[in-house]
């Protein structure tokens, strides 16, 4: 456990092995939330609370339930009904105690528990950071720097696509082009730049 | 019978794990200054916030 390792996880997830671009998860919010840009930044924020929570709550049950009880088989499922779970619980208590955040984050929070990309950084630190020899700890700290890291390039990445869109908005497009045609024009060319990137780190 | 009894114990605590925290939720009332917010944000005929025809 080092910042070397937070900071590894943290850029390698937001920029090189970005969420949207390179893993083609969270597409739906990508698409449907990137109107405008404070709509963008709410998603953002909201997913980035709820996939750090989600990452450590999914890897604490794998560690120390469903491996021990030999029953890993369903963890699809399981992540499923505890994200949604812990969405519920989220906005429950956000409504209860802190009406100023429920007011940024309530409205993009039921939109989460169907976020794929929440599931997908859930199941990838299974598969790419637990093993039966790693230390819990070590495991849950980088299982969360990851998921911060997501967080962060998912917000980065929805927020410069809403920015281009509203830019879009005003310029003279082809009328076949408008709309969504564009937008995953965009999309695309955004991917390829940021291949760009793989071999930093 | 051992094998097949606890994952369908740990799915069905899960499973009610969600309907006590939706049951929770839904009892918890929306506070009044954010209920706008909420009636802004739906989309009248699917009530879900991405849909744009409101916007």
């Amino acid at each position: 456990m080092s910042f070397t390792v937070f900071a590894t996880a943290i850029l390698s997830a937001m920029l090189i092995n970005n969420v949207i671009l390179m893993q083609f998860l969270g597409i739906c919010p990508f698409l449907g939330v990137s109107k405008k840009s404070s709509s963008a930044v709410g998603m953002s924020a909201a997913v980035l609370f709820v996939m750090v929570i989600a990452s450590a709550v999914t890897y604490t049950i794998y560690d120390l339930v469903l491996y021990p009880f030999d029953i890993p088989y369903i963890s699809t499922i399981a992540f499923i009904l505890v994200i949604a779970s812990l969405v519920q619980f989220v906005e429950m208590v956000i409504k209860k105690f802190s009406k100023p955040l429920y007011k940024s984050l309530g409205i993009y929070l039921p939109l989460i528990t169907t976020n794929c990309a929440i599931l997908g950084v859930s199941e990838g630190n299974i598969t790419g950071i637990w093993t039966e020899t790693t230390p819990y700890w070590e495991g849950l700290f980088t299982a969360v720097s990851v998921s911060v890291g997501t967080g962060l390039g998912f917000g980065l990445i929805i927020f410069a696509f809403s920015s281009i869109r509203e830019k879009l908005d005003g310029s003279n497009v082809p009328a076949a082009w408008k709309g969504v045609p564009i937008s995953l024009v965009v999309a695309g060319i955004m991917s390829l730049a940021f291949l760009g990137l793989a071999g930093i780190i | 019978m051992g094998n097949i009894l606890v994952p369908v114990l740990v799915i069905g605590s899960l499973v009610t794990m969600y309907i006590v925290t939706y049951m929770l939720n839904k009892n918890t009332p929306i506070p009044e200054e954010c209920l706008l917010v909420v009636d802004e944000a739906t989309c009248e005929s699917c009530h879900s916030f991405t849909c744009g025809n409101k916007k």
